[in-house]
């Protein structure tokens, strides 16, 4: 005390210095929606552009897992395989070290046996960095009808360059509309027949059009690089020659044309109507959000304005989450301040004096600085959670502050000096406060040790409450009472309990009904006997529905319109994609203030549309106008319309779990999945249940089946012939060549036939033969093939997705599934099938196991601490008796809150629990070291019981009472991202609120056991007392 | 009474938009499909052959006479029937002739004197005037003369046949294809100077892989159609190529459709081959693509029959076109198929049909 006394100048210089910085930093800490979650992940995507899924299972995904299934640390590895692209997420366990996993992923794609050269190798994606979420996603549109290669071309040389430097972008990234072009050398079959040419003929004159280096030759005195020229430039290929026939010579150009197209279609994208080109941002680790997406609009304006302006074109922001994480942290920022304003007026109710007041209230800004200084340091961000965190601890910061100073009052208002006061008063309450820091900031480091991506949410939310009631402690014993040398120095010495009269008769009367179980047996018993179990079933009765995540909702709106069967793209595009879009333009009139944007994203099997609304909007209104005018009449869909979640996109599929069946090949798998899928939507119908991978062979594809004794009779072996079915089809790959400005792929092909007839009439040269016609060599027969697969496990499986009715848990909603599947598979024939949770399901087991152990590790150490705190069993467990009543109140509020909102367990909600153990325990070890220190001076029990109550019952209240309207603002906050901390603040609030009522009493009633009326319950001294002096 | 009437007319109109309301919701309740017709189609499979125009017998024009070719028309050069193609120089020709002729006088003079002699003496035979011998010499000098005169005439017969075939003519219309004598040339007997291609005499032959022809070869019943025009088979080949098996069909390539046809040209040509007897029994049509579903290795349909309720039928597919499929079903020409909607429908269901026009 005397260091604090000698440099209190020097203490209060750093502590503003300390605040100054936390100002400074808190305008450069990093702003995002959510903490960054780190998944023990690694994704794989393969692309083969016109190859089936069952090609891609077998010649690159089945390799592919066979040589990544013997990585270390390996958990699943699950691929999605759709015609054309395989999506491989390679899951580890939560102890992996992910930068050793990513460089064995990376050399393990290396080493995969006969990968064609034609396929790049697969992109990784590395989840373990926080790299989940997407940071925005932006369509390219021209107004002047621009081709897809003029856009994939304006991409390349302005968009993707400008994007990339801005900080914060990990990668730009093209979806649904890939860029990848290839040159075909188009002939016509006839040409080809016309002048007698084999496809082997012209193919072989078209391979190898590289340059070659021969060497140095000297002349005279300089040396000459030797260049056998061998490329030619795209504008000349068509005049190579080919073949003669007698004096004339067969150009290139006679017989086929040179065609610079996209390797793969586009699906149908639009943006208002505008057919674009989509891409999204991959945002780096340590992202400022807000601040990026500001950069990324300006640089939009400037390209817009600028080289993209002159080709006609211009780029939009689809999805800009910027302005919902801005309204929610704003949300978060008001409910603070009014949370610390509130706080403000019940501390003067308390105090009725403007210093202490000050003294007090200054901690606020001085702990949140700290705390600030400490995310920044810590390398975290300023997101709900985080902030959250921050204004939840309101009350909890200016608790150290309040003992103190009322013990610095007490002491003034006996007659003490001011120095002796501050430093008597400090040093009295230094071990009670240390005591109740530390229980309260232990029970978080289970918290800390979670290692499910659901439980990383927390650790932001440990960290600030945790930093906040360190910083609160170092304010309290070290600032305080430098400040309040200061100013404390001329107010009179009046304890404050003199100017607050009507409080003080309150407390009084409080404290009376509070010590009612001491006098009385029966009542204590009943107290007592009842107590607990009472609290504990109330708590079990009171429960809402667990569930994984809140599920805050955004200003925006989606339709998913799925159809019965995949389409051809052109197909989807003109029966739906653009009617939709009209519809919407025709039709928008009423809504047209209430909309920032909308755009439509259609594949072969689906159509997304989506809707940003702004101002006041109703969704239901919107959901009435998009089912009854823009949807409806698509025959062979299925609809469903929800409003957008704001989760969506910082957690994917929070609310989607998955379904895996095994067991058996896959059209029996397929068959189990559909009649599944019935049983389910008949039981669950308000549920929304999905195909998660195809139940039946829907891509339907044309077998050509050689007649394999006319190829041997015409000389044609069965590779030979399918070159030449390549070639009349998708092409024969050449070779990738320089065009002059980049290396693209070279094929060899056949101009595009009308139809199957077309097709099978084509008459091939065969050396020898003459012209054969195609269905004299093969025969031709529809079948269906499965157009995409899932294997989990290296094993094929299929999948559905279940996402639970708007208001129902997930915990509950999977329960229901699960029991009735196991029924249906059992009456059925599949009983020999296996079935397996996935996604959120799983998520949330996985959570509440470990949500299980750290509960009981948090009260376990708690248990411990209470026994050094208190060197006593019997006091520790006194203390921890008084939890269950503070669950109870918490549960009640939910309760309460689900009169008005829907508000069930999540996953959040539930670490309140976690966290109210730590703050309850600190009113019962008040007291109850109270009544310690007035056993040991001799008291009575009772009495002892008394003066506790009557001397902690002020300072517990004002802490209490600030700890809840502290955190009264989150509780009752309107806006929609509230409800991603309304729960947790309602459980501290409520939980708070019946300790505050209920503990008092229920201590009482407990300390007047016999078993607590020791002559003395340190049992240093009662050992002093027992041995004489002089030993035994 | 008014009182009653008052809540019965509401009870009434509650009741009727009760029902009302619950029609249009089970309306609203009834799945809605696009529907397209079935089409009608020949009784016929219909497969692609490959023909090529084959040129018929060329006409040769040969020199008849050793004569100089004075004329010939060059390659390439379209003649009528009856056009002259060629000319040869008939000087030398025709004064071989005139000798003739002179030869052919001095022999009738001859043979004129011969008889004359004869008839002479031969009276003088009975006196013993003339010995038999010299009756004998008369009688073959006369013979002599008589043949002489005889070989005569046919050499001028000849030579004037020769004389009137110096100039060509062709017999039809054609086409120089080759020209093989030079104008001055001198031409020898049964020299060829050109060939005419013909112009409408063209064969088609086609080629038929054995496996459409069946085994008894009975092609006679099918129909051959060019452009929609009917082709009539004049000849089915009595032999097949070893290694394409095919068999070659003739047909005539007269007609003005054929005319833009040349010798050498590659086309096509539609065979129709009737349904005979066939195992499942059927009606043959035309349903458009998206009609027709594939599952478990069978082929169906929906129908809409009646009130709107649609059935399965099997189907199958006898041939590809465009966006249709040609099959073999119990759905007639003009039955209503859902071509959209067709996902999870059951037989019996009652749906909401739209054209496509809606």
């Amino acid at each position: 005390m005397n260091i604090i006394e000698k440099y209190s100048p020097v203490i209060i210089s750093c502590g503003l210095l300390l605040i100054c910085l936390g100002v400074f930093y808190g305008v450069k800490i990093p702003n995002t929606l959510l903490p960054n979650i780190d998944r023990p992940q690694i994704a794989l995507a393969t692309s083969w552009p016109g190859k089936t899924a069952m090609e891609i299972e077998q010649a690159l995904v089945a390799p592919l897992e066979q040589e990544l299934s013997s990585l270390g640390f390996l958990e699943e590895i699950q691929t999605t395989i759709s015609n054309g692209f395989a999506w491989t997420l390679i899951t580890f366990h939560s102890n992996a070290d992910m930068e050793q996993m990513y460089i064995d992923v990376l050399s393990r794609l290396n080493q995969v046996p006969n990968w064609p050269s034609q396929v790049s190798a697969p992109r990784l994606y590395n989840f373990s960095n926080g790299a989940g979420a997407t940071l925005a996603s932006f369509f390219l549109y021209s107004t002047n009808q621009a081709t897809e290669q003029e856009l994939s071309q304006a991409f390349r040389d302005h968009v993707q360059p400008a994007f990339s430097k801005i900080p914060g972008v990990a990668s730009v990234t093209v979806a649904g509309t890939p860029i990848e072009q290839r040159i075909d050398i188009e002939f016509d079959p006839r040409g080809l027949t016309q002048a007698s040419l084999t496809i082997n003929e012209v193919q072989s004159r078209l391979s190898d059009l590289v340059d070659r280096s021969g060497g140095n030759l000297t002349i005279g005195s300089r040396e000459y690089a030797l260049h056998f020229k061998g490329q030619i430039p795209i504008a000349d290929i068509e005049k190579l020659p080919i073949a003669t026939r007698g004096p004339h010579i067969i150009r290139l150009g006679d017989v086929a044309k040179v065609k610079n197209r996209m390797a793969s279609d586009w699906n149908y994208f639009a943006l208002e109507g505008n057919r674009s080109f989509y891409f999204y941002l991959m945002p780096t680790e340590d992202i400022n959000v807000l601040n990026t997406i500001d950069m990324i609009k300006t640089l939009i304006s400037d390209l817009n304005e600028g080289e993209l302006g002159r080709l006609g074109m211009e780029v939009a922001i689809s999805r800009d989450d910027s302005k919902s994480i801005r309204n929610s942290l704003q949300l978060v920022y008001s409910s603070l301040i009014l949370g610390a304003f509130l706080a403000c007026i019940i501390l003067y109710w308390f105090l009725r004096d403007f210093r202490t007041l000050v003294l007090i209230f200054t901690s606020i800004p001085a702990c949140i600085a700290l705390v600030i200084l400490g995310l920044y340091l810590g390398g975290r961000s300023i997101n709900v959670i985080s902030l959250a965190g921050i204004a939840l601890s309101i009350g909890l910061m200016v608790d150290a502050a309040i003992i103190v100073i009322e013990n610095i009052q007490r002491l003034r208002g006996q007659g003490a000096s001011l120095l002796t006061s501050i430093r008597q008063g400090t040093k009295e309450v230094t071990g009670a406060l240390t005591a109740s820091t530390i229980s309260s900031v232990i029970v978080f480091l289970p918290i800390l040790a979670m290692q499910s991506a659901t439980g990383q949410l927390f650790t932001d939310l440990a960290y600030t409450i945790s930093s906040a009631l360190i910083a609160s402690l170092l304010f309290a014993l070290l600032l305080l009472p430098a400040l309040a040398r200061h100013l404390l120095k001329d107010s009179p010495q009046v304890n404050p309990k003199g100017r607050t009269q009507s409080l003080n008769r309150i407390l009084q009367r409080w404290t009376a009904i509070s010590v009612i179980p001491i006098g009385r047996v029966t009542f204590r018993n009943c107290v007592l006997v009842l107590g607990l179990p009472v609290a504990l079933l109330v708590t079990y009765l009171s429960s809402p529905s667990v569930d994984v995540l809140p599920d805050p909702k955004q200003a925006m709106i989606s339709t998913f319109i799925n159809f019965e069967g995949p389409m051809a793209v052109e197909v989807v595009e003109r029966e739906v994609g653009q009617v939709i879009m009209d519809r919407i333009e025709q039709g928008k009139g009423r809504f047209e203030e209430q909309i920032v944007t909308y755009g439509t994203l259609c594949y072969p099997t689906m159509c997304h549309l989506y809707i940003y609304t702004q101002g006041d909007w109703d969704f239901e209104a919107f959901k009435k106008w998009i089912d009854k005018d823009i949807v409806s009449g698509l025959i062979g869909t299925r609809i469903h319309t929800q409003q957008g979640g704001l989760l969506r996109f910082a957690m994917p599929n929070s609310r989607v779990s998955q379904l895996d069946i095994k067991g058996a090949e896959l059209p029996v798998l397929q068959a189990a999945g559909r009649d599944l899928l019935e049983h389910l939507r008949s039981e669950f119908p308000g549920a929304q249940i999905l195909e998660g991978s195809a139940l039946s062979n829907r891509g339907l594809r044309i077998e050509f089946e050689p007649n394999q004794d006319q190829l041997i009779r015409m000389g044609m072996t069965l590779p030979e012939f399918n070159r030449h079915l390549m070639a009349l089809t998708d092409g024969i790959y050449i070779g990738n060549f320089y065009t002059g400005t980049n290396t693209l792929p070279f094929y060899f092909k056949a101009k595009e036939p009308a139809n199957l007839e077309q097709l099978l009439n084509t008459e091939i040269m065969i050396a020898g033969q003459g012209l054969i016609p195609l269905r004299q060599l093969t025969s031709a027969q529809i079948t269906q093939a499965p157009d995409s697969i899932l294997r989990v496990g290296q094993e094929v499986s299929t999948s559905l997705n279940l996402t639970p009715p708007t208001g129902v848990a997930m915990k509950d909603f999977t329960e229901q599934v699960d029991r009735s599947v196991l029924a249906f598979l059992n009456k059925s024939q599949y009983g020999d099938l296996h079935t397996q949770f996935r996604g959120s399901a799983n998520e949330l087991k996985l959570f509440l196991q470990e949500f299980f152990q750290i509960f009981c590790v948090a009260l376990l150490i708690l248990a411990l601490l209470m026994y050094f705190a208190l060197r006593s069993l019997k006091l520790a467990l006194a203390v921890l008796f008084a939890i269950p009543l503070s669950f109870a109140g918490g549960m009640l509020s939910l309760r309460l809150l689900n009169l008005f909102v829907m508000q069930n367990l999540d996953v959040i909600t539930m670490i309140g629990f976690v966290i109210l153990m730590g703050l309850v325990v600190n009113n019962a070890i008040l007291l109850v070291n109270q009544f310690q220190s007035s056993i040991n001076k001799g008291m009575h029990q009772f009495d002892a019981i008394k003066s506790a109550v009557s001397l902690r019952i002020r300072p517990i209240m004002l802490t209490t009472t600030t700890c809840i309207f502290g955190n009264l603002p989150l509780v009752l906050s309107p806006g929609d991202s509230a409800a991603i901390y309304r729960g947790l603040a309602t459980v501290i609030t409520g939980g708070m609120l019946f300790s505050a009522l209920f503990v008092l009493g229920f201590m009482s009633a407990m300390l007047s056991l016999k078993v607590f009326a020791a002559h003395r319950i340190n049992p240093t001294s009662v050992v002093r007392e027992l041995t004489p002096e002089g030993g035994i | 009474m008014k009182k009653t009437i008052k809540v019965a007319a509401v009870m009434v109109s509650l009741s009727f938009s009760t029902v009302l309301y619950q029609s249009q919701c089970y309306a609203s309740d009834l799945q809605k499909v696009r529907i397209q017709p079935a089409q009608e189609w020949l009784q016929a499979t219909r497969s692609i052959i490959y023909c090529t125009v084959n040129s018929p017998p060329l006409t040769q024009i040969s020199s008849h006479a050793e004569a100089e070719l004075k004329s010939v028309k060059p390659v390439g050069s379209i003649v009528k029937a009856g056009e002259l193609v060629a000319e040869q120089d008939g000087f030398y020709l025709s004064r071989g002739m005139d000798i003739l002729k002179t030869d052919l006088e001095i022999a009738e003079r001859q043979l004129s004197h011969a008889e004359e002699e004869l008839a002479r003496l031969m009276p003088l035979r009975e006196a013993q005037m003339v010995s038999p011998s010299q009756l004998n010499d008369l009688k073959l000098n006369a013979s002599t003369f008589r043949l002489s005169k005889q070989r005569l005439k046919q050499q001028l017969e000849i030579d004037q046949y020769r004389f009137e075939r110096l100039k060509h003519f062709a017999s039809r219309d054609s086409q120089v294809l080759q020209v093989e004598a030079h104008p001055g040339e001198r031409l020898t007997q049964g020299q060829r100077i050109l060939q005419l291609l013909p112009l409408n005499e063209k064969q088609l032959e086609c080629l038929v892989p054995r496996d459409q022809v069946g085994m008894n070869l009975a092609i006679q019943k099918n129909e051959f159609r060019y452009d929609g025009e009917p082709l009539s088979l004049k000849n089915i080949g009595r032999t097949m190529d070893g290694d394409t098996q095919n068999l070659s069909l003739y047909f005539d390539g007269h007609g003005k459709h054929f005319e833009s046809l040349l010798v050498g040209q590659r086309f096509q040509i539609a065979m129709l081959t009737p349904t005979g007897p066939r195992e499942k029994a059927g009606n043959i049509t035309k349903l458009p693509s998206d009609a027709v579903l594939l599952e478990g290795g069978k082929y169906h349909t929906w129908a809409l029959g009646l009130e709107n309720k649609v059935r399965k039928v099997e189907v199958e597919i006898l041939d590809t076109l465009a966006d249709h499929f040609i099959v073999i079903s119990e759905i007639q020409p003009g039955d209503q198929l859902v071509v959209l909607g067709n996902g999870n429908l059951q037989a019996g269901q009652e749906v909401v049909p739209v054209d496509r026009d809606s």
